[in-house]
């Protein structure tokens, strides 16, 4: 019994697959990334000018901040990997390369005092990939394999589990953030006026500091009734994630809910995450290859 | 396009995959059965070659680790706070009223007015990481806090935008959020200076 167990979900872990889904999930998280990186570079370059190091995660290991020119070139570093990471060159070497310098690059942007939320899931999926097989089809290693003859990739469970692991990787995530909702406030956290004093709090905060706010939340602030309805679909979105897991109509209801919190968020709060928002984070969800953008790609050569 | 199967068996990199027809919907519990291989080659064109299952080891140790740490700030003290595993304490706090201390790096103007200053004069572009080290340099108490005015007022001296402000000053302000955007823009006490300094020559 506990075998045949074992054994199904086994099964559902690692599917066969075939590697095109895997290939066109480096390639967006990769490229997605690699633009983080690049748009980022003053951010990341500029740090050492911020007080207040507060290492956390990997970067604990620090006992203080970094010089300069290792900021510079632990950026760089992460750059070209990126590209890499993301053309699948040398991919079994610079897939996880890159996943642990991403790591590594964005905990020294987290650790001046301030965690930006908006990378987890992105670090999250990157290492997951790494750690795959995602640049066997689709890439410069692909092209110099069948320039040396070789076989292409047959479908395999090593193209199944990664894609698995991306979803559950994702749903685990809203999961995590609705159950700390649930810890620290209780159900109160929906039903009170808690979310509004947030949204208020946030955007006041952001304007008196001199930066964007959202005028529209700072108008529905007015309106306290509209508050615990949000709060209570926001709380089921989160917990309810796994639902996403079940099959293909809930995930399309999930991720497209999930993606219309965001964008609430955004016009409310002021507060972009554009991993959710560009749709990658939902990406393990969906068949991704039959995108238009890789339908060259996927073009038979000869 | 939704697919949570994980795809079974569409064919190799030679086939185009964009010609096969979307059975997405249909293949949802389909799919779950292809992950014998059996299954997966009945699924792909016929001149496909057969699918493989591998070693678990690795996907396992990998899964375990990797989702183990995401779920494990469940177990952690409430609140915990890290990167990238983290349980997302952001607006989770009870907060039962929306009042609230702000910092706020200004610059002075010759007639004595105040100029908001973008989080670009406190080092980051990122407001919410200048917010932070405004907060790490008050927490500090004065020396902290009169030199991070300091770094202000020289980035401050060097912005033509602000060329005619003659210091910067770091203060803390304390106001209900929703009054606030009601239209009460008054502070519920007056501002505290915690620092002032002239701008550099």
């Amino acid at each position: 019994m506990l075998q045949r167990a074992a054994r199904a979900v086994d099964r559902w872990y690692r599917p066969v697959a075939a590697p095109e889904r895997l290939a066109a999930l480096r390639l967006l998280v990769g490229g997605f990334a690699v633009a983080y990186l690049a748009l980022r570079m003053p951010n990341l370059l500029g740090l050492h000018g911020l007080g207040g190091f507060h290492p956390v995660g990997v970067a604990s290991i620090l006992p203080a901040p970094l010089p300069p020119a290792a900021v510079v070139a632990q950026a760089v570093l992460a750059l070209l990997l990126g590209l890499a990471f993301t053309l699948g060159l040398a991919f079994r070497v610079s897939g996880p390369a890159f996943a642990l310098a991403l790591l590594w690059v964005l905990t020294y942007r987290n650790a001046w005092g301030m965690i930006f939320h908006t990378e987890n899931l992105l670090v999250m999926h990157t290492l997951a990939l790494g750690c795959s097989r995602a640049g066997d089809v689709w890439s410069l290693d692909a092209r110099r394999a069948r320039r040396r003859g070789a076989a292409p990739p047959v479908p395999s469970t090593s193209y199944g589990w990664p894609l698995r692991l991306l979803a559950l990787l994702t749903v685990g995530s809203y999961f995590v953030a609705g159950v700390a909702k649930l810890r620290l406030s209780g159900f109160g956290w929906a039903t009170s006026d808690l979310l509004r004093n947030y949204i208020a709090y946030d955007n006041l905060r952001k304007h008196l500091l001199g930066d964007w706010y959202s005028p529209l939340g700072g108008w529905l602030v007015g309106y306290a009734w509209l508050f615990p309805p949000l709060a209570t679909a926001s709380l089921l979105l989160e917990l309810l994630a796994p639902v996403a897991l079940v099959g293909p109509k809930l995930a399309r209801i999930w991720a497209l809910l999930a993606w219309a919190f965001h964008l609430g968020v955004w016009a409310i709060m002021a507060i972009f995450f554009p991993y959710p928002l560009l749709g990658l984070a939902f990406a393990p969800l969906f068949a991704v290859e039959r995108l238009p953008l890789f339908r060259r790609l996927a073009r038979p050569r000869r | 396009m939704t697919d949570t199967n994980a795809g079974a068996a569409p064919p190799p990199a030679e086939h185009p995959v964009a010609a096969r027809p979307d059975r997405d919907a249909d293949l949802a519990s389909h799919r779950d059965r292809d992950a014998s291989p059996a299954d997966a080659r009945d699924a792909a064109p016929s001149d496909a070659p057969p699918a493989r299952r591998e070693s678990s080891v690795w996907p396992w140790l990998v899964g375990l680790v990797l989702l183990g740490l995401s779920l494990s700030p469940m177990l952690r003290p409430l609140g915990y706070d890290s990167f990238p595993f983290s349980s997302f304490p952001m607006f989770a706090h009870g907060r039962k009223d929306a009042v609230t201390s702000v910092h706020r790096a200004l610059a002075v103007l010759p007639d004595g007015t105040p100029v908001a200053l973008p989080p670009r004069a406190l080092g980051s572009d990122e407001v919410l990481q200048a917010d932070a080290t405004l907060r790490h340099a008050i927490r500090g108490g004065k020396k902290a806090s009169a030199r991070l005015c300091r770094a202000v007022a020289r980035r401050v001296a060097g912005d033509p935008a602000l060329a005619t402000a003659v210091a910067v000053e770091l203060v803390t302000e304390r106001h209900d959020a929703i009054a606030w955007f009601a239209g009460e823009r008054t502070p519920l006490s007056p501002p505290r200076r915690r620092a002032r300094c002239k701008l550099p020559k």
